[in-house]
């Protein structure tokens, strides 16, 4: 029964001109609502959209867990003023797992250093009971032009 | 319902322990895949190399620079970006999803020539069992700095 209403969804979604979003979108969406919530320092929202078995990659050699990171946001020891996309590329790698890969614009104060240069990360996001989630993040700075 | 829980507690504990080993496979065959990555790059074995990796590679190196699998394996195999030897300082799996497993932590790359010192990179990589086979599917590093003051991504 529950098939057939699925399939019937399926079929009704298109036909109203709707359909399910792809992993990409909403993969997308997430993302746009951590940069988001990074910008503003919104640590409360940011903890929403990070696993709890993150793992976070700093350009200086530093990987911080989940609660490390949060608590530099919270404590404004790391505030971001922009965080401009140059690249931005999503591939699905399972159902619930998917790599995203580019380049950024970074304007960041970490303490009493100020960047200002543009990145090329990786990120791996999780599906977690139905919550796409930051699982693990490595950048690296880009020479200038 | 204590004497339930206490009824279940060894089948809990069976249940776990089978987890448990299911995961320290997946890591011993993905550490696996990663020694022969490793082992057919230093060899310049382009056949075995071409085996560990996924079609859909992505290779962002510490400089920014990006390879895809045809152009990662040109360059490794070119004698000037020949490595003599690859030094894990720390190498983590974390499995993500059935099949997807991720790889972290810190390497030192020696190229064998006394006038140049061993690259040091922090990586994160992304494994995918592609038809039975391990491969790599992505890779980012970054030059290690000892941390000396917080700083921002």
């Amino acid at each position: 029964m529950r098939r057939l209403a699925a399939l019937s969804l399926l079929l009704v979604l298109p036909a109203l001109g709707l359909r399910a979003a792809s992993v990409e979108e909403e993969v997308r969406a997430a993302d746009a609502t951590r940069v988001l919530s990074t910008l503003r320092g919104d640590a409360d929202r940011l903890a929403q959209l990070l696993s709890d078995g993150l793992t976070y990659g700093h350009l200086d050699g530093r990987v911080q867990s989940k609660p490390a990171l949060l608590a530099a946001v919270r404590s404004k020891d790391l505030t971001y003023e922009a965080y401009d996309y140059l690249e931005l590329r999503i591939t699905p790698v399972s159902d619930d797992v998917a790599i995203m890969s580019g380049r950024t614009h970074l304007k960041a104060s970490a303490g009493a250093v100020h960047v200002d240069y543009a990145i090329r990360f990786l990120a791996v996001w999780r599906r977690e009971s139905g919550t796409w989630r930051l699982f693990a993040y490595q950048s690296t700075k880009l020479p200038a032009k | 319902m204590m004497k339930t829980l206490l009824r279940l507690w060894p089948v809990l504990l069976l249940a776990l322990g089978t987890l448990q080993a299911a995961d320290d496979g997946l890591i011993a065959a993905v550490r696996a895949a990663d020694d022969a990555r490793v082992a057919a790059m230093l060899a310049g074995d382009e056949a075995r190399l071409d085996a560990t990796l996924s079609d859909e590679l992505r290779y962002a190196h510490s400089s920014g620079h990006l390879n895809d699998k045809a152009s990662y394996i040109k360059a490794r195999l070119a004698a000037n970006t020949a490595y003599n030897r690859v030094e894990y300082k720390e190498r983590t799996f974390q499995p993500a999803a059935p099949g997807v497993v991720l790889m972290f932590g810190r390497v030192l790359i020696h190229s064998g020539r006394a006038e140049k010192p061993p690259v040091d990179l922090n990586f994160l990589a992304v494994w995918r069992e592609e038809h039975g086979a391990w491969r790599l599917l992505a890779w980012q590093s970054n030059t290690h700095t000892e941390p000396a003051a917080p700083a921002a991504k």
